[in-house]
């Protein structure tokens, strides 16, 4: 990796105990009410967001993105509530975000997308030409820097989508279901840059593939139709499981398992 | 780094798409088609302010182009599904269709100073008269281009479909017909000024009033805005307040354009205004033609001497400013001892002096019926006056004229056969006869063909 300039604001101690902190968080999306009353608290780390389709992992992600205004509740970002416009705006320049259904501009080169990018997100000038080489870098697209968008097959589309939301180094990524699209070489080697990322950044990575989160994520969030229905490691993920439980693999078998004991629970 | 971005919008953006368009369909029409631009005094590389004014009427055309085009380009980003990333982003809305628009401005700006240089090239060479009443049609005609995108771009960003585009160009070019100046249009004439098209410029003696330039510039300023601020609100009660800057320019511009189209279009006095060679007869031109005098001041001189055979006969030549119509002279005539020039295509000095003794010097009076459309009394006698001073009638009347020519083999014939006529006559009724009819000329009484081939004002 490049060597570069660690700015003071950087390395200055953190004013809050935790990246992501969310109390009673309700959510709608549209008429639904998505996600109904989530406690919820996230440091430094790759955390997997897993739950079955429609449980609310977009929702969530999207209000923890700023894009969506929580209906009640509580959330905290970097210890602040996205709430006010000004402080919003702070907020959004600390923040990674790739949405699931990623758009882009086709005509963009690779790198003109991400450059344009870390200018929406108010990156200071001097910065950017380093940061996006050093993000194309990172998800592997160097030799593919310069060329257009729309000549890119789908993994890598996916990977410049990662690209732009780490550009500027956010202290919170939100990833949703970054590994669509991607084929089992370039997933191995997405794990990896996750486990690099996590180090110093709050990551929360939303799929459906249990074998990511086991494998890649520090941390394990399920949650189901609007709820928490459990947070732990990877390995109490997979304790939870038993012979007995739908899967292939002890992860696969410890989400069965969770998912059926909170169903049971309501 | 804005200008970084601003950079990549200009390659990938349609904005080099649009600049390009812009320049080769405004091109390929003025270059590619015949049409009112290339005739008369007042054609597009004849004058400064001529070329300013059919750089506009072009507009009929590329108006709606651009307005579609930005339709397409304010949809871009529902279309590339961004909405959910750039609303992640902190950058205010305002600053990324800042950019996006400045993009597609600078190069319809650059598009149009290229077709402005491409023509003043040509413009330099063939004309004099230099004012800089050119600039500001220009100017607002560059506003009202980057207006049309900007607008465009709302439409589209409001309206993200498919059919969006060619609805608005469709929707745009029916608004330039629809408020196409034509003299006999049911649309007020301030609502036809709404229009970014110019009618072009029927002479170089016309100019455009500073009021129809205020008025147009506060117009497409509050289209602009409102288009501007269309892309960047949120909301409906916002999008339907963005539609105040347009309201408020409607308005002023009604309070400001001009009603009537004399005072739209008026007269231009510093290209009216006489420049005259005074070495030998008086020759005068007007300053819109005054590299031509030099050309002028010989055929003008020998058209005096050939003159001076009849009675009364003038001393000096004075062009008379072309009133643009072509069937028409609508100015007002003395009835003095000058012989007025009227217009001129080709400048050899043999047509010209031969243009100049028509009529024994003489505007024609009646409307002069369009070629094709037979033997034409008045036209006769002026052409067989013409050929009796310039020649005697040594050579067939039309010789000279290859343009009376094609109006048919019959109008040559009776031409001959009145010249065969007159010379027929001992040589003081030939030059009273004449002189008649350079009266008749000059005063728009009697009959010129009757004075010529009978002697008398009566047929």
């Amino acid at each position: 990796m490049a060597a570069r300039v660690v700015g003071a604001k950087e390395t200055a101690p953190a004013k809050y105990a935790w990246e992501i902190q969310a109390r009673g968080l309700r959510l709608r999306a549209g008429r639904r009410t998505a996600v109904r009353g989530v406690d919820l608290t996230l440091g430094r780390g790759v955390h997997g967001l897993l739950g079955p389709n429609g449980a609310g992992k977009t929702t969530l992600i999207r209000a923890l993105a700023t894009v969506l205004r929580p209906a009640a509740g509580e959330l905290e970002l970097f210890g602040e509530r996205p709430r006010e416009r000004a402080g919003l705006r702070g907020l959004r320049r600390r923040i990674g975000y790739l949405p699931q259904n990623f758009g882009f501009y086709r005509r963009f080169t690779v790198r003109e997308f991400v450059e344009y990018m870390a200018w929406l997100k108010e990156m200071p000038k001097g910065e950017v030409p380093g940061a996006v080489q050093r993000a194309i870098d990172r998800v592997g697209l160097a030799d593919r820097a310069d060329e257009k968008l729309k000549a890119l097959s789908g993994g890598m589309v996916r990977r410049a989508g990662i690209a732009q939301a780490i550009v500027n180094d956010p202290g919170i990524l939100l990833l949703d279901e970054p590994t669509a699209g991607l084929d089992p070489a370039q997933r191995m080697r997405f794990r990896e840059l996750l486990r690099e990322l996590g180090s110093d950044t709050c990551v929360v990575v939303s799929t459906h593939l249990v074998e990511d989160v086991a494998t890649a994520c520090g941390a394990v969030v399920l949650i189901d139709e609007g709820r928490l229905a459990f947070q732990g490691s990877p390995a109490d993920l997979a304790a939870a499981g038993t012979e007995t439980d739908l899967g292939d693999s002890p992860s696969e078998r410890g989400y069965s398992a969770l998912l059926a004991r909170h169903r049971e629970a309501k | 780094m804005t200008g970084r971005v601003l950079h990549i919008e200009l390659r990938r953006s349609i904005a080099s798409w649009l600049g390009a368009i812009f320049l080769v369909l405004t091109l390929g029409l003025c270059y590619g088609l015949t049409g009112p631009w290339g005739k008369g005094s007042g054609a597009w590389l004849a004058q400064w302010a001529s070329l300013a004014q059919w750089q506009r009427y072009f507009l009929d055309f590329t108006w709606p182009a651009v307005f579609a085009l930005g339709a397409w380009q304010g949809s871009r980003q529902r279309r590339s599904t961004m909405d959910e990333l750039l609303s992640a982003t902190p950058r205010p809305a305002w600053q990324r269709a800042a950019v996006l628009a400045g993009a597609a401005a600078i190069t319809l700006t650059l598009a149009s100073l290229v077709f402005f240089a491409i023509g003043a090239v040509q413009v330099a060479r063939s004309t004099g008269y230099f004012t800089l009443g050119w600039l500001p049609t220009l100017l607002v005609g560059i506003l009202a281009v980057a207006a049309g995108v900007v607008a465009g771009m709302g439409i589209g960003h409001l309206l993200p479909y498919l059919v969006t585009p060619p609805l608005v160009g469709v929707l745009g070019f029916g608004l330039m017909i629809a408020a196409q100046w034509t003299p006999s249009s049911p649309v007020p004439v301030r609502v036809q000024l709404f229009s970014p098209v110019l009618p072009g410029a029927a002479t170089a003696f016309v100019t455009v009033a500073g009021s129809v330039h205020i008025g147009q510039a506060l117009l497409f300023a509050g289209l602009a805005a409102s288009g501007f601020l269309v892309s960047v609100v949120r909301g409906v009660r916002a999008r339907i307040a963005s539609v105040l800057p347009l309201a408020l320019g409607v308005a002023l511009a009604l309070a400001v354009l001009p009603g009537r189209p004399a005072t739209a279009y008026p007269a231009d006095p510093g290209a009216v205004a006489l420049v005259c060679d005074d070495h030998g007869p008086r020759v005068c031109v007007t300053r819109a033609h005054q590299n031509l005098l030099a050309t002028l001041a010989g055929p003008g001189r020998q058209a005096l001497a050939r003159l001076a055979v009849l009675p009364g006969a003038p001393t000096t030549v004075i062009e008379i400013p072309d009133s643009g119509s072509q069937y028409v002279p609508l100015l007002p005539r003395l009835n003095d001892h000058e012989t007025r020039y009227w217009g001129f295509s080709r400048l050899d000095p043999a047509t010209l002096e031969w243009s100049m003794l028509l009529g024994a010097g003489t505007e024609p009076c009646a409307t002069v019926l369009p070629p094709g459309a037979g033997p034409d009394a008045d036209l006769l006698a002026r052409v067989i006056a013409a050929s009796w001073l310039f020649d005697g009638g040594a050579r067939p009347v039309l010789a000279d004229d290859p343009a009376l020519a094609s109006r048919g083999p019959g109008f040559a014939q009776e031409a001959d056969a009145a010249e065969v006529a007159l010379l027929s006559l001992p040589r003081p009724e030939q030059v009273r006869r004449v002189a008649a009819v350079r009266q008749a000329g000059l005063t728009c009484q009697g009959d010129p063909l009757a004075l010529l081939t009978r002697g008398s004002a009566f047929r």
